[in-house]
């Protein structure tokens, strides 16, 4: 069997929020792993920290909240690190490079007042300055060499070679903004605009030269959420984590989104996080699902097992409560704990069919109770 | 249903009223400016409450006609220099010998009443005009925006002095059939309704506004279906929505409405000559801020006193507002 | 056919104004010649994706919109709707009909007799959060309709609340609160609880469960089952969740675009969808079921907006099956057997 690596791998993470009505326990020691080129699928209700997980990952979470402990290890080109030990500006070199992420409502992530256009620009030139840079050198050299170059030519070479050498230096920001020197960027322009027609041509929207001049407003939720994802994947990014990017999406337009995501990590070879409280999408796209509840990863395992063979009492009263056509509705008794006083041992003990007295007393650790299949309930053994 | 009952009914229904309010402290808590503003209020309010104690006035006389020097003893000083800080007039004596100390603390109970009063009637016209333009639309809204952006291109201070001047010290309200309504006006009255002319329109705008947004709301929609009819959709959904905007406009217009009164005080626009007023006081001083070249700050107590009192009143509703509007916004996130 | 409910035509367009002068320079056909009828007791499905005016639908039913044009009928005998029909076909002017209309048709009311009817209407919104009046204590939310119409006063009043409270699963505990002091899922309840206190006949409920987890969903769907059978309800159900519709509804509707595509008996039009966008909507749902295999039709482009429909059968663009006709003409509805009604040309 060939070990495949672990892309992500999420231990123990503590997040609480510091609130006025007191301090919510969001994540209780969060498990959980992602392998390279797998999509992981992390399912659960409002309140279970799936947000507040994938947000702690590029340690974007909010205030009042605050990472308490636990390690993010991510598989960069050095090798193993843990992104909670990082500083500033190595997390910010990676935002959007090595690890993307997509939200909800794609609308409010995208700049209402710049051009489409404008905005997968900026996040180019963020990350891929250099190679740009490089092609528009590439370029010019080209039209020097078979004449074609005008009188600005060996200029256009110096600014290029400074942008590409030192891109935060002074004078090239202050050259950019005279408007016209400004023409030199002219051929950066036209690389970054080659880069942004061909990206939205792969996220299959038709006439991108067109999309690429329009503002976030006139865009439909689908085709705004294919400009997210392209923004997203625009450098290759081996971590794609998506946060309900589907959820506000009529279903026709979610087939066709979910349809582009799978394409796209074939295309792409990335690994995705998927979260959402939609079963069927999780049955349709992911390869292994995580169950959280209360802030816990409750259980972990392939797809197929966790549909056809749960072991969890949450994640079986979660399918059972699926409505079925002739069937009765069965729904779960009770309602999630509320997180700032968190009740003592599981937190699904005041809700749960099979709880023990033990349930009340102390919280069941993760463990893999079948074949890469885990699970955290007292009632399999190895769980206490 | 008994007195008893009416009671508990009562309570229970304040209760949780009590605890958003304790809410609405705790938030205040947490910002030191907000602090500061409250404190500030909260002196001058005490100040104004005291004023009788702090500056006991003559029996028999209008309290708020400013005492001369001397005057409580019987032998009123009249001359027209300045007087710097002694004992028993601790912020010295203006022109004509005016006790500063007299009129400031009395020019407190002035500048809350000019406030209050502009401010309060403002609000109800701009919500009674705001609410019919924002929640009806259509026609009715488009004449009276337009009205209200015609008054708003006056400029409002001329516009202001204009009705003082134009407006006349009796007037008859009406007659009719034999019963005859006249009005006085006293010269501080004439500078509030002055400004209540020029203050309304901006309320009218934030209101209506305010109104068109919450309009739109579900839960307005639902009264609707469940059969309310307008006036009651208007009084017991939509207005109360809109008072945290409201109180943020008006708080921080107090402090507005007391500095342009006392502004047309100095232009010689205002309450009469010896009115204890903020404005009356700062006015006096004119004559005694050149009269020295060189050295302006000869008598400085005669405007420093006046100005350090209008300044510290205004910054404290100001921080006021501000507190409010932060208020506002975790109430809006909370929800 | 005896309906409780019944539309007979009915219209929405939204003006949209443009330029200095506010001409009108367009119009969102939100409804467009909608009519269907609800018989008294059942649950009635009303399905499609955004911009299809399901929710219009709901909302213009209710009068809290005020319709362009068409009828709608509520608690009308047979016998008047027969007279009406037969009417109309001899004459749209007939003055009998023009006074039959006044007397009856729903869209033509104003000022007291609306507010009469309204008792008998009610909605319940998705939103929770939203349809809730931030600043109103529960007890007062749930009795405002109460208070509205002048039903009940007092001792009485407060009776009747804490009973619906009971109804719906809260507690006389959860008067004198907040909304935001409660879950989503007990919001949701507490609007039921205000769309049932007059006890109306009818009830529009506008994707209660949308906005709520599913887990939840299932409690507030057998409460609905519930209601309906303790207080003789019949609803109305709008809702873009397939999955949620098939299970509680007896009959269903699929819009697109403001107007009807395809009405059938829930079962039937499961097991038997024929219109392709129906089949389409359908095959877009994802199944929770990682092991099944099926045909998946992906629709090209996006929803169309309703401002500028296509000309012909307004969903040929994206049609799979398009056929030239559908290009020039708009197909109508039409039985296929059994109450189940298509509006396309493959079936005509």
């Amino acid at each position: 069997m060939i070990a495949v690596k672990n892309l992500l791998s999420i231990e123990d993470l503590v997040v609480r929020f510091y609130t006025y009505e007191g301090v919510v326990e969001a994540l209780d020691g969060v498990n959980l792993n992602l392998r390279e080129g797998e999509t992981l699928g992390v399912v659960g209700e409002t309140g279970c920290g799936k947000s507040v997980t994938s947000l702690s990952v590029l340690l974007l979470v909010p205030p009042p909240g605050v990472i308490e402990r636990g390690k993010v290890r991510f598989v960069d080109e050095s090798g193993a690190v843990n992104l909670l030990e990082q500083d500033e500006a190595y997390l910010r070199s990676m935002r959007g490079r090595d690890i993307s992420m997509i939200f909800q409502e794609p609308r409010a992530f995208l700049n209402p007042v710049y051009t489409v256009k404008d905005q997968i620009s900026e996040v180019l030139m963020l990350h891929r300055r250099e190679e740009l840079c490089q092609r528009a050198l590439q370029a010019i050299e080209r039209d020097m060499e078979s004449g074609k170059a005008n009188v600005f030519a060996p200029l256009e070479k110096a600014f290029f070679t400074t942008m590409f050498n030192d891109p935060e230096s002074d004078l090239v920001g202050f050259l950019l903004k005279i408007p016209i020197v400004r023409r030199l960027n002219r051929r950066l322009d036209k690389e970054i605009r080659g880069e942004i027609v061909r990206l939205l041509k792969e996220m299959g929207m038709p006439d991108p030269e067109r999309i690429m001049n329009m503002y976030p407003h006139e865009l439909s939720g689908g085709m705004a959420q294919r400009v997210v994802i392209a923004m997203a994947l625009a450098c290759g990014p081996k971590l794609l984590i998506a946060d309900e990017p589907t959820t506000n999406l009529d279903v026709t337009v979610q087939l066709q989104i979910l349809n582009l995501v799978r394409e796209l990590k074939q295309k792409f070879k990335s690994s995705i996080v998927y979260v959402t409280h939609d079963l069927g999408v999780v049955a349709e796209l992911c390869e292994r699902v995580a169950v959280m509840y209360a802030g816990n990863v409750v259980e972990l395992a392939n797809v197929m097992e966790i549909f056809k063979k749960p072991l969890h009492p949450y994640t079986r009263a979660l399918l059972e409560s699926i409505p079925r056509p002739g069937h009765e509705f069965k729904s779960i008794e009770g309602t999630v704990p509320s997180l700032i006083n968190p009740p003592k041992g599981c937190r699904f003990n005041d809700r749960c069919s099979n709880a023990v007295e033990k349930c009340l007393r102390e919280k069941p650790r993760l463990v893999e109770v079948e074949k890469e299949h885990f699970v955290q309930c007292h009632l399999y053994p190895g769980g206490s | 249903m008994s007195i008893r009952n009416r009671l508990g009914e009562f309570r229970k229904s304040v209760g949780p009223a009590i605890s958003e309010f304790r809410f609405i402290l705790h938030r205040v808590k947490q910002s030191p400016l907000s602090i500061f503003g409250s404190a500030i209020v909260v002196f001058f309010i005490v100040l104004a409450l005291l004023a009788p104690i702090l500056a006991p006035p003559m029996p028999g006389r209008d309290p708020y006609m400013v005492l001369r020097r001397g005057e409580k003893e019987g032998d009123p000083d009249y001359n027209q220099t300045p007087q710097p800080p002694v004992e028993g007039y601790p912020f010295g004596t203006t022109q004509g010998q005016y006790d500063l100390w007299y009129g400031c603390i009395w020019g407190t109970q002035t500048a809350f009443r000019v406030g209050i009063y502009v401010v309060v009637v403002s609000l109800i016209i701009g919500i009674a005009i705001g609410a019919l333009a924002g929640y009806y639309g259509g026609v009715l809204d488009e004449l009276m925006m337009r009205f209200t952006d015609i008054v708003l291109a006056f400029p409002g201070l001329l516009l202001a002095m204009a009705f003082f001047l134009a407006m006349p010290t009796r007037f008859t309200l009406f007659t009719l059939g034999g019963l005859n309504l006249t009005v006085n006006v006293t010269a501080l009255d004439k500078v509030l309704i002055a400004l209540i002319i020029v203050g309304w329109p901006s309320y009218t705008r934030v209101i209506r506004g305010e109104i068109m947004r919450i309009k739109t709301e579900d839960y307005v929609e639902a009264a609707k279906a469940s059969g309310c009819s307008d006036f009651r959709l208007m009084i017991r959904h939509v207005l109360p929505n809109t008072v945290f905007p409201i109180l943020i406009m008006a708080s921080l217009d107090i402090g507005a409405i007391v500095l342009t009164a006392a502004a047309l005080g100095f232009l010689g626009i205002g309450a009469q000559a010896g009115y204890a007023d903020w404005g009356q006081m700062i006015a006096l001083s004119r004559n005694w801020i050149v009269i020295e070249p060189g050295n302006p700050f000869k008598y400085w107590w005669v405007y420093n006193i006046p100005g350090v009192f209008i300044f510290t009143f205004v910054l404290g509703w100001n921080l006021l507002g501000d507190a409010f509007r932060d208020v506002l916004d975790p109430m809006i996130r909370r929800k | 056919m005896d309906y409780l409910l019944e539309t007979d035509n009915l219209k929405k367009y939204y003006e949209i104004t443009g330029g200095v002068l506010k001409r009108t320079v367009g119009e969102v056909k939100a409804l467009d010649e909608v009519s269907l009828g609800i018989t008294k007791g059942e649950c009635f499905g009303l399905v499609g994706e955004s911009g299809c005016g399901k929710t219009t639908f709901g909302k213009t039913v209710l009068r809290l919109l005020k319709p362009t044009a068409g009828s709608i009928f509520f608690g009308v005998p047979p016998e008047i709707r027969e007279e009406m029909k037969r009417l109309k076909k001899d004459d749209v002017r007939d003055p009998t009909l023009r006074k039959l209309r006044r007397q009856y048709d729903l869209s033509t009311f104003k000022g007291k007799r609306l507010k009469q009817i309204r008792r008998r209407m009610q909605i319940v919104y998705q939103d929770p959060t939203t349809s809730l009046d931030p600043r109103m204590l529960v007890k007062d939310i749930v009795a405002e309709p109460l208070i509205a119409q002048r039903l009940v006063k007092g001792e009485e009043r407060k009776k009747r609340v804490v009973e619906i409270l009971k109804k719906v699963g809260l507690t006389e505990r959860h008067l004198y609160r907040y909304p935001h002091e409660f879950s989503g899922g007990q919001r949701q309840r507490i609007a039921v609880a205000r769309a049932l206190v007059t006890n109306p006949e009818f009830v529009v409920l506008d994707e209660p469960t949308s906005a709520v987890d599913v887990s939840v969903r299932a409690q507030l769907l057998n409460l609905f089952q519930d209601l309906q059978r303790d207080m003789g309800l019949t609803y109305l159900f709008v809702s873009h969740d397939l999955s949620v519709v098939e299970c509680i509804s007896d009959r269903l509707a699929v819009m697109y675009l403001g107007k009807i595509v395809e009405l059938a008996l829930t079962k039937e039009l499961y097991e038997n969808p024929l219109h392709p966008y129906t089949v389409a909507l359908f095959s877009a749902i994802p199944v929770p079921d990682p092991a099944l295999k099926r045909t998946r039709h992906v629709l090209k482009g996006d929803v169309p907006s309703p401002i500028n429909p296509p000309a012909g059968c307004r969903f040929h663009p994206r049609c799979f099956r398009a056929m030239d006709i559908c290009r020039k003409q708009e197909p109508s509805l039409k039985d296929v057997g059994s109450g189940h009604m298509v509006s396309c040309f493959l079936f005509s």
